[in-house]
């Protein structure tokens, strides 16, 4: 054995030992959970996520990486290996060896991948690339006339140009206003509030303004912790009404603002568990940090929102229809008197009753002239806010977080200058890149487009989905390969109906015009004006932006949806004059060219020459008929249903 | 205003009580209570080997091949169905009558009255806890959502389809019908996940293809072609697997005359199980397990039990959720009972082991100031079929349904959700003590926690003849 090689073995029985260690450790945890009466007992505390999903938790790095490396492998197995023949190991290592770095991403991440011999795919192909970056971005599949020119296009950094183009573009603001719309919760109405059609419209107007003028991310932030005002005019008052908490007292409202706020602004979930508790006793199989937090903490920083004031406003009786008004009151405290609702009691401890609010990760405290506004200021000047929105963002682009769980930071696990106890790990797959991605967000005046650019730019990002060689699941950590990702609902109902040229059109209560594509949607539970769609996009898992998280998983139902809902056989129809295959029908077009056309708009690729003999057989019998089937053929294909 | 049962557990009432105070325990009442298996979850697992725990020597029931767990989400009151307690409070038209020992709301449920002989009605069923999302997860997990491999454990549903599985069974070994998120197979394969249909006159959604099956067949062989060649050129392996083999699962489904009989039904059926969509899916129920058709498990939610206001309200109350129950599980009976089992000598329904039950019961005595009931972890379970003793009653409650008075049962003690599914499994065949190694984390996967080492849980035989 060469001292090389014996370098590459011990590199990899450490990465596996780390993760092994990371796992044992979690099941240790559980067993110690499972000796504590409190642990067992039937505890109903509606709120607590742990309780209600410690899997989120105690699970969720290792099932994330067991899902990711499991999907891909399958799904990258089925699509079309275009960019190398079999059997040609060495020009593929050449292939891998040209990776250029193209900024610090790609430093961080391939130097790591070489200095511990992992090898990683190769860059994807021009047609993959752009039909992933404009999924990723904006949520569409591309068009055939932009593939051609883009495959045609000589210059060098084409890559470049195109991210620059989806950005400007109004499918980006859609496919972020969607996104931001999921990680506030904007709904009309959840399990605990109703915001009314008309309370969720403002929001939803006001994020997309937001995104379309590429408001800093920071002020956005500020502007929807301080929202005021009446819920139908001002949008980002709607944030503060989705921490209305019924049946308990008030404090369990501010609860919710904070860990709602911390989750989404901070990536600190775990202040659901310790407005509960103190950390010790509890979260030391979880988070090293939070092991040792006061449950007094928590108290400090929801004391923020305990001047934050929702009144309902009646504007009918019957039905009873309602606006919520959301104010600062000058008076008020967070008050250490409670004995029932959502929330273990909360009683003096020694300090009095009554909480000071505390921003606790900072000396200094930021001021402002409401609590609300303390927060804000606190929160966007805390680089934890610039560092999980950075995760949370790569997270989306990459398929994993550098710190995965993206909502459970560790923040005593963070930096290798500053390790933890051995037992423990560094949490972020890569601190150093973490920092400095944080850094230059933090630099770029918390752009978000700035920051979507550099990652889509980035080597690291483009790779190829296919693996040559036995992939391990350990590689996922170094991103060693594209994670394929199976489209979204809404970017399942756009695919068709962008491939087959036939948009939806769907009247949404509150918009003066119709909504032609799914990711215009104002919430996930939208068009309730058609019941079909609405059920066609619910098949693919969207969620509900309250108790049903998206989720990805493929099912036998969604099969059975795309092979036979009408809504997909419909669109493939010729007798339908608008569609593409009765368009492309009605041109003067050869067979190959028919086919090449259909695969550009359903895959955005050209066929292989293997699946251009199978698609010409398709043709042979009936040219019209056919063409029909090998639509509907393309649609159901892994490479369709999947961004890879 | 803390009622212990004689077992030393606390039944708080809601309302007065913090909603997180669950049954809690002394430190003695543990030691005391270690003794009869409840304690389990408190249990050190550290000192015992996990190579150590195995399956106890234990003998199932194994009298029935199938289960149709009805689940009445937003738990109905108890005391105004399955354990009636009378007061100034019932109308009088739920017509409490007395079939032998057992008074019924005859008013409320006729047809259920008249099919008392079927039914064993379970009286001393104390939930753990009594919130809806976490009780409805827990009945069918049969574990604490919150405990170690609490949320990657497999509904009961998805243990039977892989324990039960029938090599060639057209339909998945589970399935859901009317069913909204309910849990699923946890860490198993998705193969036993719940297949979920709500059930509609015109068969299976589809199930058919608009272009019909000539051209299904015709694209779905295309759609084959075009990846074989992908498959064969890959340099990773031979099949194309994933979403693949999610559309040969869709594709077993369309156009088979059994699948679709069983899906598909009559206006006259229909309106025999009540016209509602409870009943629809009782229908389809009984047609799936007629075709014997691989479906082992299934689950069939009722749900609108929530009666925390108005419970006697005619049309908002628990009337329109009591007639649906009667009308479409008394059918269900009537016909398992008329048809023929695999088994020469038995019924559908002697195989068939049905079990109704929410994951909660509701407050006692008198309404509450909203006239209605609260979240109350006291609750009643019924079963039918599958072995059961009809017309029995096992357990009681005080004369408020506020406790277990006589759990009635070997275990002395009051049952619980784990104890539910102890006996379903017993019922079927399956070793409740079973310890799978297969789980992600290699800690042994117990079916029934506890049960293998600790006995802590174990079927309820007085509901068996």
């Amino acid at each position: 054995m060469t001292a090389r090689n014996i370098t590459k073995l011990l590199c990899l029985l450490l990465l596996i030992s780390n993760l092994a260690i990371g796992g044992e450790r979690k099941t240790n945890g559980d067993r110690q959970a499972d000796q504590r009466p409190r642990a067992a007992r039937a505890i109903s505390v509606t709120d607590c996520g742990f309780k209600q999903d410690p899997d989120r938790y105690l699970l969720a790095l290792r099932k994330t990486m067991e899902e990711l490396s499991t999907r891909t492998e399958r799904v990258a197995r089925s699509t079309a290996a275009s960019y190398l023949p079999p059997g040609n190991e060495k020009q593929l290592a050449a292939f891998i060896a040209d990776v250029p770095h193209r900024s610090y991403i790609d430093d961080f991440i391939f130097d790591k991948m070489a200095a511990d011999n992992i090898p990683h795919s190769p860059l994807c192909s021009d047609a993959e690339y752009m039909r992933r970056v404009s999924l990723d971005l904006t949520g569409r599949i591309p068009a055939p006339a932009e593939i051609r020119a883009f495959l045609n296009d000589d210059n060098s950094k084409k890559r470049s140009s195109l991210v620059k183009t989806l950005m400007a573009s109004s499918e980006f603001v859609d496919r972020w206003t969607m996104y931001y719309g999921d990680l506030l919760k904007n709904t009309s109405r959840d399990t605990n509030v109703i915001r009314f059609p008309e309370g969720r419209n403002a929001f939803y107007q006001f994020i997309k303004d937001a995104v379309q003028s590429a408001k800093p991310y920071d002020i956005f932030v500020k502007e929807i912790i301080t929202g005021r005002g009446d819920s139908y005019t001002a949008g980002e008052a709607n944030w503060a009404v989705g921490g209305s908490t019924p049946m308990g007292p008030i404090q369990d409202t501010y609860d919710t603002l904070l860990v709602r706020g911390a989750t989404q602004f901070l990536g600190l979930s775990t202040f659901d568990c310790l407005l509960c508790h103190s950390g010790a006793g509890h979260l030391e199989s979880l988070n090293l940090w939070a092991a040792g937090m006061q449950r007094s903490q928590a108290w400090e920083m929801s004391a923020f929102f305990a001047r934050t004031r929702m009144q309902r406003v009646t504007i009918t009786q019957t039905p009873l229809v309602y606006s919520w008004n959301v104010t600062d009151s000058p008076s008020g405290n967070y008050v250490l008197n409670t004995n029932s609702g959502n929330r273990t009691a909360r009683q003096p401890s020694g300090n009095g009753n009554t909480v000071t609010p505390r921003y606790i990760f900072a000396g200094t405290q930021a001021t402002g002239s409401t609590y609300r506004e303390m927060m804000a200021n606190n929160l966007t000047g805390d680089r934890q806010f610039a560092r999980a929105t950075v995760n949370y963002l790569w997270k989306e682009m990459m398929g994993m977080g550098i710190v995965e769980p993206a909502d459970q930071f560790d923040l005593s696990r963070l930096d290798p200058a500053n390790p933890p106890p051995p037992e423990w790990t560094i949490q972020p797959s890569h601190p150093e890149l973490l920092e400095a991605l944080t850094d230059d967000f933090i630099k770029s005046g918390y752009n978000v487009r700035y920051l979507l650019n550099l990652i889509t730019d980035s080597s690291a990002y483009q790779l190829s989905s296919r693996f040559t060689g036995e992939w391990k699941e350990e590689y996922g950590a170094y991103f060693a390969r594209k994670f394929a990702r199976r489209l979204s609902a809404e970017e399942m109902h756009d695919a068709i109906a962008k491939a087959t040229g036939i948009a939806g059109s769907y009247t949404v209560q509150g918009f003066s015009w119709p909504i032609l594509w799914a990711m215009q949607l104002p919430d996930t539970q939208e068009p309730r004006s058609n019941g079909a769609v609405t059920t066609f996009l619910n098949y693919f898992l969207r969620g509900d932006r309250d108790v049903n998280l998206r989720s990805s998983d493929a099912t036998i139902v969604q099969a059975l949806n795309m092979m036979n809902n009408t809504f997909v056989t419909s669109r493939i129809r010729n007798s339908n004059a608008n569609t593409t295959v009765s368009k492309l029908l009605a041109q003067a077009l050869s067979d190959d060219q028919l086919i090449q056309e259909l695969f550009l708009s359903s895959l955005g690729r050209f066929p292989t020459t293997a699946e251009l003999g199978a698609a010409r057989t398709i043709l042979k019998p009936n040219r019209t008929t056919g063409a029909e089937s090998l639509n509907w053929v393309l649609l159901n294909k892994i490479d369709f249903l999947y961004n890879y | 205003m803390s009622v212990k049962d004689r077992f030393g557990c606390c039944n708080q009432p809601h309302g007065n009580n913090p909603l997180w105070d669950g049954p809690g325990f002394s430190r003695r009442q543990f030691f005391r209570l270690a003794g009869t298996g409840l304690g389990g979850y408190y249990f050190s697992k550290m000192a015992r080997p996990m190579d150590v725990m195995a399956q106890a020597k234990v003998t199932t029931k194994n009298t029935a091949k199938n289960c149709i767990f009805i689940f009445l989400t937003g738990a109905p009151s108890h005391v105004d169905t399955f354990d009636l307690k009378e007061g100034s409070w019932l109308p009088s038209d739920f017509a409490p009558t007395s079939y032998g020992a057992v008074r019924f709301p005859q008013g409320l449920m006729p047809n259920l009255a008249n099919n008392l002989g079927k039914l064993a009605i379970v009286r001393s069923v104390q939930p753990w806890a009594a919130v809806h999302s976490l009780g409805q997860t827990w009945t069918q997990i049969a574990r604490n959502p919150t405990a170690a491999l609490g949320k990657i454990s497999p509904n009961i549903g998805a243990v039977v389809a892989l324990e039960k599985e029938k090599t060639g069974g057209k339909l998945p070994g589970f399935i859901a019908l009317n069913s909204g998120g309910i849990a699923g197979a946890g860490y198993f394969d998705s193969k036993y996940s719940p297949f979920r249909v709500n059930a509609n006159m015109n068969g299976l959604p589809q199930s058919t293809h608009p272009g019909g099956q000539t051209t299904f067949n015709t694209r779905f062989q295309h759609l084959a072609t075009m990846d074989a060649s992908l498959r064969a050129d890959s340099p990773l392996g031979k099949e194309a697997n994933g979403m693949g083999s999610f559309y040969e699962q869709a594709r077993g489904l369309m156009y088979d005359s059994q699948v679709d009989a069983a899906f598909r039904f009559t206006a006259d059926d229909r309106s025999r199980y009540g016209s509602s969509g409870f009943g629809d899916a009782c229908v389809v129920a009984r047609n799936i397990l007629k075709g014997d058709l691989g479906a082992r498990y299934i689950q069939i939610q009722l749900g609108g039990w929530d009666h925390h206001q108005n419970i006697y309200n005619q049309t908002t109350g628990i009337y329109p959720r009591a007639r649906d129950l009667d009308s479409g599980l008394a059918t269900l009976l009537g016909d398992l009972a008329a048809t023929p089992g695999s088994t020469p000598g038995k019924t559908l329904l002697d195989e068939t082991l049905i079990v109704a039950m929410g994951e909660f019961g509701r407050t006692v005595g008198a309404v509450n100031n909203q006239a209605g009931r609260d979240h109350y972890l006291q609750q009643s379970v019924v079963f039918a079929g599958g072995g059961t003793k009809g017309g029995s009653v096992i357990g009681a409650t005080n004369a408020t349904g506020a406790y277990t008075l006589d759990p009635g049962w070997e275990r002395n003690r009051s049952i619980r959700p784990e104890d539910i599914a102890s006996t379903i499994y017993s019922a079927l065949g399956i070793d409740w003590t079973t310890v799978r190694y297969d789980d992600p984390f290699g800690r042994g996967f117990e079916y029934i926690p506890f049960a293998a080492s600790d006995d802590a849980y174990g079927p309820v035989n007085a509901i068996f003849s």
